[in-house]
């Protein structure tokens, strides 16, 4: 099983035939995920790549295709419109990847969803969901993952795919890894995707990567001390010069939440191994797993096993 | 992007009441001070607090001070920043000064209003010192402010009704000029009971520049270069250059080389997608900005392609001919053909610890 994604996963694709887009989508397709259908507006009636239809809203893709996932590469100011639009149409996890959303947009968006509990949000700013091996929504690099025991939360889209190619290059696959986006308003922080794994049966270790700023490292340490699994966090930023803050009026209300000397002290009360360098987290996840993992001859075999074990489930948009 | 007080005002000022104010450089110092009327508060413009401790606030009565103040003024260093510009305003009559700021509170996603009965004082040590002085609430953007809202966060009924219109007026700023923070400190009530913002701090959402293009006026050069190019850049006291794409992974690429006993000189993030040119117009800009001992390139291709940034590489080299050690760290995305570009004319390779190492061998 995975978290998030299955084999039954339709992907919809907003702003297919934008140069982002319709380049991810097509690295999508050849994942291969099902992309099943692409909005953009007056393109609707014709087809991205002679093979997956174009519509002219969401609600018209998921009326013809059942599209139950949607993954943004709208531009900026229509992000907004672009989310609201995916709610509405009912779909169910919403995948954005557009950076450079303002603050107020989002600010808004975040109320709204608070009260729609049946829809999730992952992002903005982020560069989507993989379980390898199954499914791809969004924008990372394939051949850096493979399937595996080792879920990857993290707020660092180039730093996920580095933490995952090392592990891959070392026999360590991931179950399924969760880009949940740097911005300060996010859909879906590390706390919700830690109750994902903690009842996912594939995951057998969680891998947190966190960042200086915010406070969602921090919160998520209380989920974490009921958590039967391991959680090993990487924070980077520990050399960076402190951050700026927001004038005095930050400085009263947060003090000294948010620093990486905070984090780091939240996730050691919390049980959490914090890693020093990256080279660290490899280390760790060796020791966690066996050595045996790491051999090139159980790498196959492993990955059989973990694509026999996904090819079984089905859990399509529940979470 | 963090305004100066006079940018700040200028904003404020179409909505709620500030102190009348002209701006003072260098150059039209002399031809100014015949026109200011006195007295008059000259107040250096530079974006670090603790100016008023640092002797940036100046009160002029007589106006034979002027010039020595100004001189003074100009002359100035407020924590490294050099003071450029003077705002000189009216003196007004105070009766009482309040503190109020609406920012936004990330953990919970939503903006809050602060507001204390002691004001123009340093709030961040009454804080620590008197924490109940300071009341908080918290609002929803979709519901905006209610007067219930309002009457938790100022306990006195006077002052309330007093407050009641401004807060509702600065709350509407906040969210029309896509602000991140707003802070008027102190906040004024005159002896003639108006309230005016003798003071203003301001953090505007460099993201809703689109919407707002009244901001754009306010940019610095440097500023409007890295905007223009699409990257985002921060200096740093080292001296080897660091270009990487996502700000999490050129953190990590700065602790590295820091932990490999390295100084960095630059955060230097390409954003997402860059093509060649941008990653071209990144390299020139970082090495114009200081003297580097040597770069240390670390790309994860994901939305970005690794092939981009390595053409980006060969024509900056092409046209600007650079005698610096270079290491390069391509993956993900369209690595295999960005390293074929590169191979034989930079040092690669192919992890990050790897890479910190190099670098810091070469830059000695």
């Amino acid at each position: 099983m995975s978290i998030l994604l299955d084999k039954r996963s339709k992907i919809l694709v907003q702003g297919i035939t934008g140069r982002e887009g319709s380049f991810h989508a097509e690295q999508m397709l050849n994942y291969p995920s099902r992309v099943v259908a692409g909005v953009t507006p007056k393109k609707g009636g014709t087809l991205f790549l002679d093979k997956v239809p174009i519509y002219n809203s969401v609600e018209e893709a998921v009326n013809e295709t059942g599209a139950n996932v949607s993954v943004i590469f709208v531009p900026p100011f229509a992000c907004q419109d672009a989310i609201f639009e995916a709610i509405f149409a009912k779909i169910k996890l919403i995948i954005c990847i557009t950076e450079g959303v303002s603050l107020h947009d989002m600010a808004d968006v975040y109320s709204f969803l608070k009260t729609k509990k049946d829809v999730r949000l992952i992002g903005p700013n982020c560069p989507g969901i993989i379980t390898p091996g199954v499914c791809k929504a969004g924008i990372m690099p394939a051949n850096a993952f493979m399937p595996g025991s080792v879920g990857i939360i993290s707020r660092s889209g180039t730093l996920t795919y580095e933490i995952s190619h090392m592990l891959t290059s070392n026999g360590i696959g991931q179950s399924t890894v969760v880009g949940i986006g740097g911005d300060p308003i996010i859909g879906t922080t590390f706390k919700d995707v830690l109750m994902l794994f903690e009842r996912d049966t594939q995951t057998e270790m969680v891998f947190l990567v966190g960042e200086i700023g915010g406070t969602d490292e921090e919160d998520a340490c209380d989920f974490i001390r009921e958590m039967t699994k391991p959680v090993v966090a990487f924070i980077s930023g520990a050399s960076a010069p402190e951050g700026k803050r927001m004038g005095h009026a930050g400085a009263i209300v947060y003090g000294k939440m948010g620093s990486v000397q905070s984090k780091i002290e939240a996730f050691r009360s919390a049980g959490v191994l914090v890693a020093e360098s990256i080279d660290d987290l490899l280390n760790i996840a060796k020791k966690t797993l066996g050595v045996v993992k790491t051999s090139k001859g159980s790498k196959q075999h492993l990955f059989e096993y973990y694509i026999s074990q996904i090819e079984g489930s089905d859990f399509s948009g529940r979470f | 992007m963090r305004l100066f007080e006079y940018q700040a005002k200028s904003i404020l000022g179409q909505f709620v009441n500030v102190p009348k104010g002209v701006l003072v450089d260098k150059e039209n110092m002399n031809q100014m001070i015949p026109k200011l009327s006195l007295p008059c508060v000259l107040k250096a413009q530079v974006k670090v607090g603790g100016r008023g401790k640092a002797g940036g606030v100046l009160k002029v009565k007589d106006s034979k001070d002027l010039k020595s103040n100004f001189e003074k003024l100009f002359s100035m260093e407020i924590k490294g920043e050099k003071v450029e510009k003077v705002l000189v305003e009216e003196l007004i009559d105070i009766e009482r000064e309040l503190y109020f700021s609406v920012i936004f509170y990330r953990p919970s996603r939503r903006f809050m209003l602060v507001f204390c009965e002691d004001g123009g004082v340093d709030i961040e040590q009454l804080a620590e010192t008197k924490p109940d002085a300071i009341t908080k609430v918290k609002v929803d953007p979709i519901i905006g402010i209610k007067d219930f809202m309002l009457r938790n966060l100022i306990k006195d009924f006077e002052l309330y009704s007093v407050l009641n219109k401004f807060v509702k007026e600065a709350y509407k700023i906040f969210v029309e000029k896509d602000l991140v923070m707003l802070e008027i400190n102190p906040l004024v009530i005159t002896k003639n009971k108006e309230v005016v913002c003798a003071d203003a701090k301001v953090e505007f959402d460099d993201n809703a520049m689109y919407k707002h293009p009244e901001f754009e006026a306010f940019l610095e050069k440097s500023e409007i270069e890295a905007k223009k190019l699409g990257f985002s850049y921060v200096s740093l006291d080292g001296d080897i250059g660091i270009l990487g794409n996502g700000a999490g992974l050129v953190l990590a690429t700065i602790d590295s080389v820091t932990r490999a006993g390295g100084k960095c000189a630059n955060f230097l993030d390409i954003g997402g997608g860059a093509k060649s040119e941008r990653v071209k117009s990144a390299l020139k800009f970082l090495v114009e900005q200081k003297k580097l001992k040597g770069i240390l390139i670390n790309v994860f291709g994901g939305i970005t392609r690794a092939d981009e940034v390595a053409k980006g590489l060969l024509e900056f080299e092409e046209e600007y001919k650079l005698n610096l050690p270079v290491v390069v760290r391509l993956s993900g995305t369209k690595a295999d053909e960005g390293l074929e570009l590169l191979h034989g004319k930079y040092e690669i390779v192919s992890s990050l610890r790897d890479g910190a190492k190099k670098i810091v061998d070469l830059a000695k």
